[in-house]
């Protein structure tokens, strides 16, 4: 059960927002939600658990005028009601209650953020010891902590050890961290508490998900997405989902959020999505979210660069969205970065945004599937958005390739070719002739894009082009120079059609005793390497090792000791 | 002549002073180094008081990230009766098959640290013990580098800096936060997770969840006293 508690000051503030509609709506729409109107609810935040039911939710959500600063107190008496206050969602209502309006417009906007929040706070993930830090604020005395004042808590990543490949070679979350506050150590993932920012780009980076950071975890913000993107009435019209950096200003010294929240107030159309750093959003949440039904997606970053120096990164994948879009035919403008601004310029930023209302007119309707270009049965018609079930793990590692294929099949679109870009998420692995099927590659793929299996008749190279990531850790691995070879491609027909063969080889059997001892294509190198004519090739190429110290006049192996009877 | 690390019998009431963080800490430390010895019905007994002193805080102790895991600590000593010999004899069962015969979760530090730990980590433990002026008590039949010893050993210098007159708390920070980075708080995490791999539903796996909240917590909380103390 979820508790949603609402400040009655967001009546009275600003246009003010019809709470007793907003409540009722919830009440009626979302199952199992509490929703309570709480006098002087941010005067007095920390006694907010005196107001939650009596049969303690196990979820909180505030909708409150302003985001608090201080919430040390407010967590103490949260955990002591025995909620777990990283899970805790607060709404800043207050922004929408003085800028969105009218007042039955601002009620929208209050309702949609509140579902939004509600499906976030449901998804979250209960907090590990691992995932929690102490906040020490600069202006903490040393006697306040010796005299037990409140502490304030906030989330920091941790791996999943059941999930997290590092004791395989994986450091994927540790090259993509921007501050180098993780390393991988004796087969383990370290983190530097104090050099964590929280931005989450280890999240994303994961491709096993087994970075976990509550509150900004893909399954959170994809039920959030989905639950506003459900819950937006017609009157809003065609939605826009904006991703906007989180922190007010503790890491990242600004004042993002907020002006973000403010400008996002004023659009129509635009719900706000908060994630710990836009640069954690990766091109695939941005198509997941068009797939689930998003008019246009925005990505706000610093408007002054980001001091993490992610801003190209998420240029970056803009412009790879983009070209996807164009790829598949439809509107590229539905994507796209803008600049979250200081006090004095909100309108005018957001205006340059565009509204989604003018770009889903220019979508072009879901076109007729081309039966003919295969003898298969019809598949179903194109759905205009992921049915329930395929939104489920929309914004997961593992179901990236599932958004692309939704999206290709959703225009009818059976001839885009690859789109090759340098921030595509997705490689291709290419094998020339030559590959000795070591399986060197395989071994180091952290995302198992590449693997050897080895049946009776011989050994097959793999690769997955759904799964790979391209991190490029297979090129350094593979002994033969020139064999492998990668490409930052987004080939669609590929990602859709499942693994391909990269290479394969019949096994050698011993000419001796019939066992298969070698791959055809590595006793050809061995051989090669020894000389064909050699003494030591011949016995390589055509004997298994138990056979050759046999065929040179050493007996049989046999036991090193026997017994004397 | 070192101190000896072994089990206090109870945790001191925290006075209202600034010493008051050290003596719940050092209190927390005690209570978890009891709780991961074998089982008797004294060390349980003990455990209870040194719980309910504890539990006479909980105002306080709400305002901890470890205070959920903390209640369950508490709610499972609680249902353990104080008199029964079988609840004692399946926690001893549990014990042993845990951490004693072919143990899922080797309760020391040299098993997490690298094969060749074994060698050196002990040593290496009694001088940094020494040169605090404590040595493992023999009577406690627990290594150096054992977790009861090494929580008990935290619990020792917060007692330290609990007593400490003003000057004296910076280096006392330096060691407990040195010790906690470079030992406890590097290879418990994994010490836990074996114990909630084998065990997720046993006492035990209570008890090192809770233990590493604490041990986490109380790293960063050093290193911020730390950071704010005048050296």
């Amino acid at each position: 059960m979820t508790a949603v508690l609402l400040c009655a000051d967001l009546e009275t503030l600003g246009w003010g927002i019809d709470l007793a509609a907003a409540v009722a709506w919830l009440e009626a729409a979302i199952p199992a939600v509490r929703p309570r109107i709480v006098p002087a609810l941010c005067d007095r935040l920390a006694h907010a658990t005196a107001h939650l039911p009596r049969d303690v939710p196990d979820r909180l959500v505030l909708g409150l005028c302003a985001r608090p600063r201080a919430r040390a107190e407010f967590q103490a008496h949260v955990r002591r009601a025995g909620i777990d206050p990283l899970t805790v969602e607060i709404v800043d209502l207050g922004t929408y209650a003085a800028r969105a309006h009218p007042r039955p417009r601002a009620t929208d906007m209050a309702r949609v953020l509140l579902a939004g929040a509600v499906a976030r706070a449901r998804a979250a993930l209960p907090s590990r010891p691992e995932h929690v830090r102490l906040v020490v604020p600069r202006a903490t005395s040393r006697r306040a902590l010796l005299r037990l004042a409140w502490h304030e808590y906030e989330s920091i990543p941790a791996a999943a050890p059941d999930r997290c490949r590092a004791d395989r070679g994986c450091a994927q979350c540790a090259q993509r961290c921007p501050r180098g506050a993780l390393a991988v150590v004796d087969g383990t993932v370290e983190l530097d508490r104090s050099a964590c920012t929280r931005c989450g780009i280890c999240v994303t980076a994961c491709p096993h998900e087994a970075m976990e950071l509550p509150g900004a975890m893909p399954a959170q913000v994809e039920a959030q997405v989905a639950a506003l993107l459900h819950a937006a009435p017609a009157a809003l019209g065609p939605r826009g989902i904006v991703f906007t950096c989180q922190h007010d200003g503790q890491h990242h010294g600004g004042t993002r959020a907020a002006s973000a929240r403010a400008a996002t107030a004023q659009a129509p159309g635009w719900l706000p999505v908060e994630v710990p750093c836009v640069a954690m959003v990766p091109p695939t949440w941005v198509l997941a979210a068009l797939a689930m039904g998003a008019a246009s997606v925005a990505l706000l970053p610093a408007p002054d660069g980001c001091p993490d120096g992610t801003a190209d990164a998420v240029a970056g994948r803009v412009a790879y969205c983009r070209a996807l879009l164009r790829a598949l035919g439809e509107p590229d403008e539905r994507v796209v970065c803008g600049y979250a601004v200081r006090s004095d310029g909100q309108r005018e930023e957001l205006r340059a945004l565009g509204e989604p209302d003018e770009r889903v007119a220019a979508l072009p309707a879901p076109g007729p599937w081309p039966h003919a270009l295969s003898d298969a049965p019809p598949p179903p018609p194109p759905r205009p958005h992921l049915s329930a079930p395929e939104v489920e793990a929309a914004f997961a590692h593992h179901a990236r390739a599932r958004v692309l294929a939704h999206l290709l099949a959703r225009h009818a679109r059976m001839d885009v070719g690859a789109v090759a870009h340098p921030h595509s998420p997705f490689g291709l692995v290419t094998a020339a002739p030559g590959c000795t099927l070591c399986g060197a590659c395989a071994a180091a793929c952290p995302a198992g894009a590449l693997l050897l299996q080895h049946d009776a008749t011989g050994a097959t190279l793999h690769f997955a082009a759904a799964r790979c990531t391209a991190c490029g850790l297979c090129l350094p691995a593979c002994p033969e120079p020139g064999v492998l070879a990668l490409a930052r491609i987004t080939d669609l027909q590929r990602l859709c059609s499942g693994p391909v063969v990269l290479a394969r080889s019949a096994h050698r059997r011993c000419a001796a005793c019939g066992a298969p001892f070698a791959v055809e294509a590595m006793a050809a190198k061995v051989a090669a390497l020894l000389g064909e004519a050699s003494t030591a090739a011949r016995l390589v190429a055509r004997l298994c090792p138990a056979c050759r110290p046999v065929a040179i006049g050493f007996p049989p192996d046999g036991p090193v000791v026997q017994s004397a009877s | 002549m070192p101190r000896r690390l072994r089990p206090a019998r109870a945790v001191r009431p925290a006075p209202a002073g600034p010493g008051a963080l050290a003596v719940i800490r050092g209190g927390f430390y005690r209570l978890f180094a009891t709780l991961l010895l074998y089982p008797t019905a004294q060390r349980l007994a003990d455990a209870r008081a040194m719980a309910r002193a504890l539990g006479r805080h909980d105002a306080v102790l709400a305002g901890f990230a470890f205070y959920p895991q903390w209640r369950r600590v508490q709610a499972a000593l609680a249902q353990l009766a104080p008199q029964d010999a079988r609840d004692l004899r399946d926690l001893q069962e549990e014990f042993v098959r845990l951490f004693l015969v072919r143990p899922a979760a080797v309760p020391c530090a040299s098993a997490y640290c690298g094969a060749a730990a074994v060698t050196w980590l002990p040593a290496s433990l009694s001088r940094t013990y020494a040169e605090a002026g404590l040595a493992p008590s023999p009577a406690a039949g627990e290594p150096p580098d054992g977790v009861a010893v090494e929580l008990e050993f935290m619990a020792a210098l917060c007692e330290t800096e609990a007593a400490a007159p003003d000057g004296e708390h910076f280096a006392i920070l330096v060691r407990e936060r040195r010790f906690l980075a470079d030992h406890l708080a590097r290879w418990f995490p994994r010490f836990a997770q074996c114990v909630a791999r084998a065990a997720p539903a046993g006492f035990y796996a209570t008890v090192t969840d809770a233990a590493l909240a604490f041990v986490l917590h109380d790293r960063d909380l050093v290193g911020a006293l730390q950071r704010l103390s005048p050296p």
